[in-house]
């Protein structure tokens, strides 16, 4: 073989090499990026998780991270065959890879913090020594607060929610009522979730039983399979009170929107009266992981970068 | 001559012999291309290849020092400028496997095998166009993940790539004594 075509070779190689490399520096992250998060968290609940994503080649892990000025070490996360010293990735992408962190907002890491309070940026420290101020949303932390239950206005029946961010419940009515208004912790998710009611022949406790008894999986799953705009009943509304007779069971459908890269864990409540005047409320949890695209990371990261 | 043939076998299979503990090398690369580089020292005075492969030989001996503690397989040694680093070393260690070729026909030549000659002129067409693949899809390796079935492909043929010339290496060990056996048969 003659010796011009191995050099020829080689060129092309390192060629090769260097425009990659131009291509690879290009794709780097020089800060994580922090997805946004619309938490609302008592105190001493499961610690909180936040995702964010770095350049998959670099290593580097958050060992703590300070929040209004006050340091909260991390929750550890570490699987069995996990290195002590490196992020797990909890998805991979070409350059870049989904971390998590997980923040215990427990009774000792509080007890110096006026409660409640509220943050939406924080900054990380990493354990090359390096650290980073990241904007993460918006997130509410607050005193543990019972909910008040009324057993003689309604009781719950079915609950359900799945991974493609909707939730299903039904409450059987022991009394004539209306909804009136729906609360919503937070100002930015108000349009990124919509609430459907509908009511339905009510169940004592034993026909409930024996209702998901004889389905074959449970009967509110055809529920959660069913596209949106096919489930029955109509879109809650503020203005418009919605009646539920004595005796029915009203559904309650929610449904995050997936177009969001947002996470969301916070509770949104309808708030109703009794014909007999009693106010009430009723709790919905809305939940939502990300699930995200190789294109949605790309996104993410141009919308950042300008 | 069977002693210079030897080194250098002996030399590049320590060399392709990579025991880590704690990441460094136990059969220490530039120990390997010192070994080489003493084998090629036979042929020097008369074969021009061998006195090429010598000088790379002695480069390579002193590029891979950093080598023996940094394992070019963990991830974190494909940034920067390690990943030019082990570039240089594939590229020169390519350079040295083709004037070993060289070498090996030159002699094959000398000693009238033509067969030993053309098995060798196969196996280099072979062994350059599979390391040029080879070292050109590692290029992409940082930026393309899915290349990675692909390359473990590769890396599969590399290894035997590899071996075919060691063995290859090692068959001229005896090149001038089967010529003697055959000349006094003749005689």
């Amino acid at each position: 073989m003659k010796l011009k075509f191995l050099l020829l070779g080689l060129l092309i190689i390192v060629l090769s090499s260097i425009g990659n490399s131009i291509y690879f520096n290009a794709q780097q992250l020089d800060q994580p990026l922090f997805l946004e998060h619309y938490y609302v968290h008592q105190v001493g609940e499961t610690p909180l998780k936040f995702y964010y994503i770095d350049n998959k080649f670099n290593q580097r892990k958050i060992n703590y991270v300070t929040i209004n000025g006050k340091t909260f070490h991390l929750q550890n996360n570490s699987f069995a065959f996990q290195h002590p010293n490196k992020p797990r990735n909890i998805t991979e992408y070409s350059h870049h890879a989904l971390r998590e962190i997980f923040i215990y907002f427990n009774e000792p890491s509080v007890r110096e913090i006026q409660l409640p309070f509220s943050f939406n940026d924080m900054t990380v420290h990493f354990n090359d020594g390096t650290s980073a101020k990241v904007d993460v949303g918006h997130v509410n932390v607050k005193k543990p607060s019972q909910f008040e239950k009324k057993p003689h206005i309604y009781t719950s029946r079915h609950y359900g929610s799945g991974s493609d961010g909707r939730a299903i419940e039904s409450k059987q009515f022991h009394e004539s009522a209306q909804i009136e208004s729906l609360s919503i912790p937070l100002e930015e998710v108000k349009g990124d979730f919509e609430v459907k009611l509908n009511t339905a022949k009510g169940t004592t406790k034993q026909e409930w039983r024996e209702e998901i008894n004889k389905s074959k999986n449970h009967p509110i799953e055809p529920l959660m399979k069913a596209e949106w705009s096919e489930l029955p009943g109509g879109l809650f509304q503020d203005a418009e009170p919605y009646k539920i007779e004595q005796g029915k069971q009203l559904y309650i459908y929610t449904q995050i929107d997936l177009d969001k890269t947002h996470m969301y864990l916070f509770r949104a409540q309808l708030n109703g009266t009794t014909d007999q005047g009693e106010s009430f409320a009723i709790p919905l949890l809305l939940h939502e992981d990300p699930n995200l695209s190789s294109k949605d990371i790309q996104e993410l990261i141009k919308a950042r970068g300008e | 001559m069977r002693k210079a043939i030897l080194l250098i076998f002996g030399g590049l299979l320590i060399v392709f012999l990579d025991f880590r503990l704690n990441e460094f090398d136990v059969l220490m690369d530039p120990l390997g291309y010192v070994i080489t580089t003493v084998g090629f020292n036979f042929f020097a005075n008369n074969i021009q290849p061998a006195r090429t492969a010598q000088i790379i030989s002695i480069l390579l001996a002193g590029l891979v020092i950093p080598e023996m503690f940094v394992d070019p397989n963990a991830t974190y040694t494909t940034l920067g400028l390690w990943n030019f680093y082990f570039l240089g070393v594939t590229i020169l260690s390519i350079v040295l496997a083709y004037y070993i070729f060289l070498l090996l026909i030159e002699l094959a030549d000398q000693m009238n095998r033509s067969d030993l000659k053309r098995r060798t002129e196969k196996t280099m067409k072979a062994y350059l166009v599979i390391m040029f693949f080879i070292a050109l899809l590692n290029t992409f390796s940082i930026n393309v993940s899915h290349l990675l079935g692909f390359i473990i492909i590769l890396a599969i043929a590399g290894l035997i790539t590899q071996i075919v010339f060691l063995v290859l290496i090692f068959k001229f060990r005896t090149i001038d004594e089967t010529d003697h056996q055959q000349i006094s048969m003749e005689g």
